[in-house]
């Protein structure tokens, strides 16, 4: 426990009360006189030293960051819903032909539809499922990235297209297949989804 | 004050902001003044991610909660005109500093209750930047004592919370409104309302303060912060704060212990720390943590009405320019922003300094 001494001290030395030091609050009126380089103490400079140290950083990220990052990093970005009947068609299409259990004839038509079409989400969704069909988690949680990336929906219970629960089944698969086999890139890309996945207040 | 009014404060704000979270709005995120703010200013239509437009009540609340108080207790008292454009900028800069970690004080200690070990970085470096931030007020920085002003100028900042009540309640076509993404996760508006309203209410009355009740221990030491009746009452209202809402988390189940596929977060710890760093530096230059800067608007406060108004602009150019955390990590406008943020703070507090003295005047008000 420190003494009663050093609180009196302590008191004195923040409020300017102590000895050597004046109080804004007591303080007479002083002149204000012009600032010179000699009145920069300790903290100004640790300041100015923290601001040098600042300035170098942020040049040598903004000279690092590489030009197309700037791109895609906003969250601000307006919504574009494309409506193109020909690609709703063909989605429909991929879908029944998932479901009729055709890897050969659904394996074209993806590949079709990523070449075209890779603007959007569900084409990723489909490929997801495709590869969650062929027993290849760790591909199909790829895809979904891509999916959720290109559309947050998938992972929002208050649209039609919510697949959150079926996401999650795979990162728990993938969960299972990294804690047995660990690959660091497989393991970024599963901790990425896991925090989508649990949401936040982020748009 | 007696104490349970302190305890009392930390059980309202922790398990009515648990509460808030399991009724509707995002994970760990029951109060979050800055993704709120982003919100409103969504809704106002001063961005444009349609995923983030609501007129959250509980921002609402806070200040018409801590303006009914301050009128009952007769503590609202128009002033202002200490450097009210400083605090305006450092109002916007402690929303940037919120924004890459991806939440205010506030949801920094729900995100800690919640069992998110991520936020522990944000918590040290919100320290930091209280230790740093009191060095200067305690060598001389100031921004001018504030005056009394005319009643309308006091009126200001509960009148526009009255107004955006309106639009919340009315919502007149300019005023926008998610059905998706977190703007659309939403508990019921009179839960919100109500809550934002006791939360307000308290935090008038026993001046709860994130940033304020840790810097006293600094100020003090931790011998006379025990015996100062109102430092041992915010620290009581942290730790209170801190209790109920892990007791509140475990009871609904929102309780997960981890790193690892944690709401609202990413590995960018360096930044989160650089983040919590500036908000915590900022709000000791501006006296008060985001949630102190609306409550002490509500009571009348033109100079924090500034910051408040800063923190609104801040939060519409955190979605204008994408500087926000996100699960990926921070982007390269969210690194920019801390960096350049927290070289203006070193500056302003180099160029606010009057070299020789304590605490200025406007410092020392309510310091016991």
């Amino acid at each position: 426990m420190k003494s009663d001494g050093y609180v009196k001290q302590r008191r004195e030395a923040v409020t300017g009360s102590g000895p050597g030091r004046e109080s804004c609050r007591i303080a007479p009126e002083k002149e204000e006189q012009g600032f010179s380089l000699r009145d920069l103490d300790r903290l100004d400079l640790f300041s100015i030293a923290a601001v040098a140290a600042l300035a170098a950083v942020l040049a040598v990220i903004l000279w690092l960051a590489p030009p197309q990052e700037e791109k895609g990093a906003g969250r601000g970005r307006v919504q574009v819903v494309v409506v193109n009947p020909e690609l709703d068609r063909r989605i429909e299409a991929a879908e029944r032909v998932l479901a009729s259990d055709n890897p050969a004839a659904a394996r074209e038509l993806l590949a079709y539809l990523k070449k075209n079409f890779s603007y959007d989400g569900r084409v990723f969704m489909l490929l997801g499922d495709y590869e969650l069909r062929m027993q290849r988690p760790v591909a199909a949680m790829h895809y979904y990235r891509q999916a959720v990336d290109l559309n947050p929906d998938f992972l929002d219970r208050k649209t039609g297209l919510f697949q959150g629960k079926k996401i999650k089944g795979v990162l728990a698969e993938v969960a299972g297949i990294v804690a047995k086999r660990p690959d660091p890139a497989v393991r970024r890309e599963l901790l990425y989804m896991q925090r989508k996945v649990a949401g936040g207040c982020g748009g | 004050m007696k104490k349970y009014w302190f305890v009392t404060m930390g059980a309202v704000i922790g398990v009515g902001a648990v509460l808030l979270s399991y009724a509707g709005n995002p994970p760990n995120t029951g109060i979050c003044v800055s993704c709120f703010l982003e919100n409103v200013a969504g809704a106002l239509r001063l961005h444009g991610n349609i995923r983030m437009q609501y007129l959250r009540p509980e921002i609402i609340g806070f200040v018409l909660g801590s303006f009914a108080v301050s009128l009952a207790r007769r503590e609202f008292a128009p002033t202002g005109g200490s450097s009210p454009l400083l605090r305006f900028l450092i109002g916007a800069l402690l929303i940037f500093g919120c924004s890459v970690f991806i939440g205010c004080p506030v949801k920094m200690v729900l995100r800690l209750a919640a069992g998110d070990l991520n936020a522990i970085v944000g918590a040290a470096g919100l320290v930091c930047g209280i230790y740093i931030g009191l060095a200067f007020v305690e060598n001389g920085f100031r921004l001018g004592e504030s005056r009394p002003l005319p009643l309308a100028a006091g009126l200001i900042v509960p009148g526009f919370m009255f107004f955006l009540l309106a639009a919340l309640v009315f919502e007149p076509a300019f005023i926008a409104k998610s059905v998706k993404g977190a703007g659309a996760l939403r508990a019921p508006l009179v839960l919100s309302l109500g809550t934002g309203l006791l939360v307000g209410g308290f935090a008038q009355a026993t001046q709860f303060c994130i940033t304020g009740g840790i810097a006293r221990v600094f100020l003090w030491g931790p011998r006379e912060v025990m015996n100062c009746p109102r430092s041992t009452g915010l620290l009581i209202s942290l730790v209170s704060f801190f209790g109920f809402a892990l007791a509140a988390s475990i009871l609904t189940g929102q309780f997960n212990l981890g790193i690892h596929g944690q709401p609202s977060s990413n590995d960018s710890y360096g930044w989160a720390f650089l983040g919590m760093a500036m908000v915590g530096f900022g709000s000791i230059l501006i006296r008060g943590c985001p949630l102190r800067q609306l409550v002490a608007a509500g009571q009348g406060d033109n100079d924090a009405g500034a910051a408040v108004m800063g923190m609104l602009v801040g939060a519409a150019l955190v979605q204008n320019w994408g500087i926000a955390g996100n699960p990926a990590g921070t982007p390269l406008a969210g690194q920019v922003a801390v960096l350049a943020g927290l070289a203006l703070l070193f500056l302003i507090g180099i160029l606010n300094r009057r070299r020789g003295y304590g605490i200025a005047p406007e410092f020392q008000a309510g310091l016991d």
